[in-house]
């Protein structure tokens, strides 16, 4: 799994099929849920990149969702636990 | 992966290295306090990396535009000042450096990109920003995304105010920077990137205009630039031909070239003066400690330690 999210070849289509098999996953272990996540923000930086080789741009939508994804689950989170512990 | 993203780890604990060691990273994994604190920042710079490349691959307008409806810019601030991982602090200041260079091109609302409600809040924004200087700054990619942030920011802070309103706050922006340019000259081991940076901004801002020259500009900030750059000029613990000795030279040569001689010269005399009159009261004060029975003590128990 974590070749193909590596790997810059791999098609858009290709990718967005790897991100909903990874968002289907889950996982009881914290450890292998990190490693799912650490996976989803691979994948999503794989789309991001789309529109530099052969494949299209993003639609507006789709933005959007890898924003809030990474915004929502992850930054917003640890902004909140660092305005805590400096003020 | 975790491993290799772990040995690229640059925290401020590590004190002056410039990466954790194999020891260190043998610590962490027994660590599970540091174990933790790496699982953070990992996924948190990868989710910052999506950021960038969205904006870098996609529309990068509409995608500012989208970044600032999540409140994406203030986070970005604080991070870049308070995060204790290096990395996380340098994809913010790129980050903030896409929405500066995006706001230059598009013309936008530099206050509604950065999710501001008033104008005056750009002060605070600038002011909070200059605190990322307090924190090590280790590469040249840092320091020159600091300088370019800064000078955008001071930019646009002296054209959202009208002439008189923008003076006092720039200055004191620069008595900010200068205070914290002295305060890192305290310990000199780890000095060398900030004073650098500093002295680099202070050299590119005079570029900068308030009003119809850049000379009134200069004048502004003459004092508290020269309230570093005489002591790194004159401190001999810095060697000659070093960036932070050239660098304080060509200022002093650009300001003495550049500004009015008698404005010049007595800007310098009364900060020269004034470093001087401190110097004299803590060696006065020292005297004075030494003096009392307390100095007495404190020589005493310097004696028994050797």
């Amino acid at each position: 799994m974590r070749t193909l999210v590596f790997s810059a070849k791999v098609s858009q289509s290709k990718v967005k099929t790897l991100l909903n098999t990874i968002l289907q996953m889950g996982s009881a272990d914290e450890n292998k849920r990190e490693l799912l996540q650490l996976a989803k923000l691979n994948a999503l930086q794989l789309l991001a990149e789309s529109g530099t080789n052969k494949s299209a741009k993003l639609k507006t939508q789709e933005t959007r969702q890898i924003l809030n994804s990474a915004c929502q689950e992850v930054i917003n989170a640890e902004a909140e636990s660092l305005q805590k512990r400096v003020s | 992966m975790k491993n290799f993203l772990q040995a690229i780890q640059l925290l401020d604990e590590e004190g002056d290295d410039h990466g954790p060691t194999q020891e260190d990273l043998e610590a962490a994994d027994d660590d599970p306090e540091r174990q933790s604190n790496n699982k953070q920042w990992t996924l948190l710079y990868h989710a910052f990396s999506c950021v960038e490349k969205l904006i870098e691959n996609q529309d990068k307008k509409s995608t500012i535009a989208m970044c600032t409806e999540l409140g994406l810019p203030k986070h970005l601030l604080l991070f870049a000042q308070y995060h204790q991982s290096y990395w996380i602090r340098l994809v913010c200041q790129r980050l903030l450096g896409h929405i500066f260079s995006s706001q230059r091109e598009s013309k936008g609302d530099l206050i509604m990109m950065l999710g501001l409600d008033v104008p005056e809040q750009l002060v605070h924004f600038t002011y909070d920003f200059i605190n990322c200087l307090n924190k090590p700054i280790y590469q040249e990619e840092m320091k020159n995304q600091i300088i370019k942030n800064l000078i955008f920011l001071a930019q646009a802070m002296i054209s959202k105010q009208q002439e008189d309103e923008a003076t006092p706050e720039v200055t004191k922006l620069f008595r900010k920077i200068s205070y914290i340019g002295r305060k890192a000259m305290l310990d000199i081991r780890t000095s060398q990137d900030c004073l650098e940076t500093i002295l680099q901004f202070f050299q590119a801002s005079f570029a900068l205009k308030v009003g119809e020259s850049g000379t009134d500009f200069m004048k502004l900030v003459c004092g508290p630039v020269l309230e570093l750059v005489y002591r790194t000029y004159t401190d001999e613990q810095y060697a000659k031909g070093s960036i932070i000795k050239d660098v304080s030279l060509e200022i002093v040569e650009l300001l003495q070239r550049d500004l009015d001689k008698p404005f010049f010269i007595d800007t310098y005399n009364k900060v020269k003066a004034s470093i001087l009159q401190k110097r004299l009261d803590r060696r006065v004060k020292q005297k004075q400690l030494v003096a009392t029975e307390e100095g007495l003590a404190m020589r005493q128990n310097k004696r028994s330690r050797k």
